[in-house]
């Protein structure tokens, strides 16, 4: 069982072991998005994205 | 002028997915960077490997080719996003395989790496999804929700939510602290969870959720 197995259950109810799971997912799903607000490493990659945003290759020609 | 706007969707995940004009505007690419880098950096290593006979690619490598696939899912190109297109998570797959595919291009020469023809974006050159990058898609899925869930309730009701479920912090403490009862604690977790189980309900989770 994961957990969108375990929030979608018809009637939702959940044994504490279950709950513990959802708990668990939830939370390291949280921190994993609250580490990359703050992240170097997200933060160099997003300088990245910026750059070739600002300046994107030519596209190709269409196919003839 | 509201009235020029495009209609706004319902949560995170549809805006995303309704690509095209909207989620250029409805989303940030840096929002999405931050929900999705993770198993973009997955499938991104998983690719290297297949198209080099198991090669570990440098963090260098990595971090352009997640840049590459953040800033085509977002730019006026041919590999924008289309819901048309299938699943976000097989798009990413996609696209990430085919960025992957260009890097290694200009890194060596062709006649050095077994690579699919140019343009090729094709399920034929991709590995298949490990259970790591699963697990990172999932989580991405599971940090949108929980985005959602903010957008969706009160403030003070996530709050609670967040403080009990997601930081771990006692029932009875969150209760002190906010001056209430635990009994209101249990009932804002609860229509915050009741909440989540209708999110995750929708169409747009169901679809990406199973590989």
């Amino acid at each position: 069982m994961n957990a969108f197995d375990l929030l979608t259950r018809l009637g939702g109810t959940l044994n504490p072991e279950e709950e513990a799971q959802l708990t668990r997912e939830l939370a390291a799903a949280y921190h994993m998005d609250e580490a990359s607000a703050t992240s170097r490493d997200v933060q160099r990659i997003a300088e990245k994205v910026r750059a070739r945003l600002e300046n994107p290759p030519p596209e190709p020609p269409p196919a003839t | 002028m509201p009235a020029q706007f495009p209609q706004t969707s319902i949560n995170l995940l549809s805006k995303l997915k309704e690509g095209g004009e909207e989620a250029h505007w409805q989303v940030s690419w840096k929002r999405f960077l931050e929900l999705y880098h993770e198993p973009i950096e997955v499938i991104a290593r998983s690719s290297y490997r297949h198209h080099t006979g198991g090669q570990e690619p440098s963090s260098g490598f990595i971090e352009d080719a997640v840049a590459n696939t953040v800033a085509d899912f977002f730019a006026r190109s041919q590999y924008r996003y289309d819901k048309d297109k299938g699943r976000l998570r097989s798009y990413l797959r996609l696209l990430t395989n085919a960025r992957v595919v260009d890097l290694l291009r200009k890194e060596r020469p062709v006649n050095q790496r077994p690579l699919p023809d140019e343009g090729t974006m094709g399920c034929e050159s991709l590995p298949e999804e490990s259970p790591p990058e699963s697990d990172a898609f999932h989580r991405s899925l599971l940090a949108t929700l929980v985005e959602d869930l903010r957008n969706r309730i009160p403030l003070r009701q996530f709050e609670i939510f967040e403080r009990v479920k997601l930081k771990h912090q006692s029932p009875m403490f969150v209760a002190e602290d906010l001056g209430m009862t635990r009994a209101m604690v249990d009932r804002n977790i609860y229509k915050a969870m009741a909440t989540l189980r209708e999110l995750a309900s929708h169409a747009e989770y169901q679809q990406e959720f199973y590989p």
